[in-house]
């Protein structure tokens, strides 16, 4: 990491919130809590829906299922994005040097990537078919790579109390 | 069980063991059985969470780094950030780091008036 960009994490973390984040008794906690909430509300859901697509519970209509799950979802992914950025606030300069933090960033961002690019282009043809059809090949895979991508970005945020 | 759910089964399984390795805790970090005194003035504080560190200036021993709980559980204890002021000769007491290097998990602090606050029972 260049000098200034380490700088500049820094000043964040030494700014008045991330002082007032790390500093204070019980906001760090809080957001901490609020995390664990999110990461249920994302990741159980995820998971359903995935092995949905790879056949698990297979009488459940996929649509239905995905306009069910997808809102928690998406609520979940509010919450930790906001928690999240709220924490990394608080100690910058340190995360952003952490290599587990940096490979939990990029496998968030891979992530997402799976969902706009394989999920968008494989997910309404999956839906379109019966309830009970195998879902095509490249919906599966998008699936699989969500489960293992969810599942990294998870053991690589716990990593980083563990591994410099 | 399907073929699906026994890859996934294998998956968790290894993620399982390659991380079980790397996992560290205070006992992880500190050794238990090496409980060392020191005397000396607090160079630098970081009272925050998620832990507290300070480093302590021992004459004749060095710059040594000394981690403690929480911002919750350390002034639960009645300890807090006013007692940890730079400059402030303390006599800490602490386990030694495992890996070899000049730091502590702190056990108890004696302040300045005498008072000592136990943070931590054992390492374990």
């Amino acid at each position: 990491m260049s000098a200034a960009l380490h700088d500049f994490w820094l000043a964040l973390s030494q700014s008045g919130l991330g002082l007032w984040i790390a500093g204070s008794t019980w906001v760090y906690p809080l957001l901490e809590i609020v995390h664990v909430v999110g990461l249920g509300l994302l990741f159980g859901p995820i998971v359903l829906l995935d092995l949905r697509i790879l056949g698990i519970g297979r009488e459940l209509p996929l649509g239905a299922l995905g306009r069910t799950v997808l809102p928690c979802v998406w609520t979940g992914f509010f919450l930790n994005a906001t928690s999240g950025v709220l924490l990394f606030v608080s100690n910058a300069a340190e995360l952003a040097a952490n290599t587990p933090f940096r490979i939990k960033i990029v496998l968030i961002a891979l992530a997402g990537l799976n969902v706009l690019v394989l999920h968008r282009r494989t997910y309404a043809r999956a839906v379109s078919l019966a309830t009970g059809a195998r879902a095509p090949n490249a919906a599966r895979a998008a699936a699989t790579a969500s489960i293992c991508l969810w599942l990294g970005v998870i053991a690589a945020g716990r990593m980083i109390a563990y591994i410099d | 069980m399907s073929r699906v759910s026994v890859r996934l089964v294998v998956l968790f399984l290894l993620m399982g063991s390659s991380f079980a390795a790397a996992h560290h805790s205070f006992v992880g970090d500190y050794d238990g059985s090496k409980v060392v005194s020191l005397k000396g003035v607090i160079a630098a504080v970081r009272f925050a969470n998620p832990h507290i560190f300070f480093t302590l200036d021992v004459p004749g021993r060095g710059s040594w780094q000394v981690e403690t709980e929480g911002v919750a559980k350390v002034k639960s204890k009645g300890l807090n950030e006013g007692h940890l002021k730079e400059g402030t000769r303390v006599t800490v007491q602490g386990w030694l780091a495992r890996d070899g290097s000049a730091a502590i998990g702190l056990k108890a602090i004696t302040l300045p008036g005498g008072r000592t606050i136990v943070i931590r029972g054992t390492a374990r």
